[in-house]
């Protein structure tokens, strides 16, 4: 009888199932941001409820796995008094989302100083990506899919991007998602089948970890640095 | 897809592109499809042989090291194989088995032959060319069978009708390697046997295999038709199935491949369990192929 890393193809401690409790449950692409600015609220303040205690336990507030669990109180109304013949200034508190990219090539070197061309909802930015191959440009909490061509010769490359899909490292898809992101190509959706297996090999031999298609703590470890998330 | 994350960083790479190379015979399909892939920063992980600039032949004074190389091959994982050398049925003989009114039938013999593979020249001077399935003693051949090398395209090893290692190294590799994304065949017939074409599916449901489905004279043939095909480019051999999946790309690889490939019907390709042949048709591939 194997056991259970065998089973679930990890041998590191592992959180498999949703968290959390409330009256949201979180759904692919939603992170602490998105869902706070969908209702009102800054995600601090939601993170730092004392019913979503499990939940900050176990996640990160921008990395939450869909059916987690969050509690959302009901929205306070405040009130403000302002003269009727003068401009009111509001500020909305908290930062701006942001998009933190890095572009390695199959060398594992930064990919600097290629133009890119980012689209979000429609709108269009260009740039230039950094010293590191990176980009860190603010985006909106609800911003779901976008795409990202770099302007390579002869062949720009073209790739979509899907915004709070990626799902925590303790579960499948979240390792998934950070494979194929590092070029590891395997289905987005699945548990810890051959498929999945097959890509963890591919990584580990390319990192020289020894081959075993396991998702061992030294392979874990080597797939979050190299994700950087 | 990339699948990201807000507020954190994520990191979107190219993973190494690496190949191996399996040469029985004359290495120049082999060599120009190294230089390719080299120069795309593609990595050469064939065991032993790996960094040598050209592949060296398993033939001759490279027999004992070859079979160290294949016997390491099953644990490279590479993204992408190349089998070169001779290909056919397991004897030479074997060609006289199947007959029709007496004659001998070409096409029963591609569609029911069931022990075929790639061999070297020391197999091709000996055993294909002198024993049969029921006299294949390596002491009464002439040539030197003791360096023949034969490696099954086959899933049956049939050892009571042969005298030889069968071994495939890359069919043992499926048992705990990951697929990968292709396999180029560069040798005569590699994919007109439908046992073949049946073992290639199985053992790799998702790669695209290139091969031909006719003899070939020149070692040059494969790697022309694969330069000549404007879809062979890099990203073609980075990510050949997000390609292929889309409606109508293998039909066109298939013809672009055809069109700088001497033989009219002679070079085909299976992806995901269709075959692909240069007269237009597509068909299961293990369907029995029967002359248009």
């Amino acid at each position: 009888m194997p056991n259970d890393a065998e089973i679930d193809g990890s041998s590191g401690s592992t959180n498999q199932g949703p968290v959390g409790q409330g009256n949201y449950e979180v759904q692919p692409g939603d992170c602490m941001a998105s869902i706070a600015h969908a209702h009102g609220f800054l995600w601090q303040t939601l993170w730092n409820l004392p019913e979503n205690a499990e939940l900050k336990r176990n996640r990160q507030p921008n990395v939450l796995f869909p059916g987690d669990c969050v509690t959302i109180p009901p929205v306070r109304i405040r009130q403000e008094s302002s003269p009727t013949d003068q401009l009111a200034k509001f500020q909305l508190a908290g930062a701006p989302c942001r998009l933190k990219l890095r572009f390695l090539d199959d060398k594992q070197e930064p990919r600097s100083g290629l133009a890119y061309q980012l689209t979000i909802d429609g709108q269009t930015t260009s740039g230039t990506l950094d010293g590191g191959g990176g980009l860190d440009v603010p985006i909106s909490p609800d911003a779901s899919q976008g795409s990202i061509l770099l302007n390579v010769e002869p062949d720009p490359e073209t790739y979509p991007l899907n915004f709070g899909h990626l799902d925590p490292d303790s579960s499948a898809t979240g390792i998934r998602g950070r494979l194929n992101n590092l070029g590891f190509a395997c289905a987005s959706d699945g548990d810890w089948d051959a498929d999945l297996q097959s890509a963890i090999k591919r990584f580990q031999l390319a990192n020289d970890i020894q081959p075993t298609g396991q998702l061992d703590d030294q392979t874990r470890q080597a797939l979050i640095e190299g994700h950087q998330s | 897809m990339a699948e990201v994350g807000r507020n954190t960083t994520n990191t979107v790479a190219k993973a190494p592109i690496t190949f191996a190379m399996i040469e029985l015979a004359d290495s120049a399909d082999c060599n120009t499809r190294k230089s390719q892939w080299l120069s795309y920063g593609f990595k050469d992980v064939t065991p032993m042989f790996g960094k040598q600039s050209s592949v060296p032949s398993l033939n001759g004074g490279m027999v004992a090291k070859g079979r160290d190389m294949l016997t390491q091959m099953k644990d490279v994982s590479a993204d992408w194989y190349m089998v070169s050398g001779h290909h056919g049925a397991i004897y030479g003989t074997d060609y006289g088995l199947f007959t029709t009114n007496g004659a001998p039938d070409g096409t029963r013999v591609v569609n029911e032959e069931q022990y075929c593979g790639f061999f070297n020249e020391a197999y091709h001077e000996s055993y294909w060319e002198h024993a049969t399935r029921t006299d294949h003693d390596p002491a009464k051949l002439p040539g030197v069978p003791a360096n023949a090398i034969y490696v099954r395209t086959t899933d049956a090893a049939p050892e009571s009708i042969a005298a030889f290692d069968q071994d495939n190294p890359l069919f043992d590799a499926t048992s705990w390697a990951p697929a990968p994304k292709g396999i180029i065949l560069s040798a005569c017939n590699t994919l007109v046997y439908r046992s073949a074409r049946r073992a290639w599916c199985t053992y790799f449901p998702n790669a695209v295999i290139i091969g031909p489905g006719a003899r070939i004279a020149s070692g040059t043939w494969v790697a022309n038709a694969i330069a000549g095909a404007a879809m062979t480019n890099e990203a073609f051999w980075r990510d050949p199935q997000s390609i292929l999946d889309q409606p109508g790309m293998c039909a066109e690889l298939e013809k672009q491949l055809a069109q700088n490939f001497p033989r009219k019907k002679g070079i085909a390709l299976i992806y995901k369990s269709t075959l692909y042949l240069a007269d237009g048709r597509s068909m299961p591939a293990d369907s029995p192929i029967t002359p248009k």
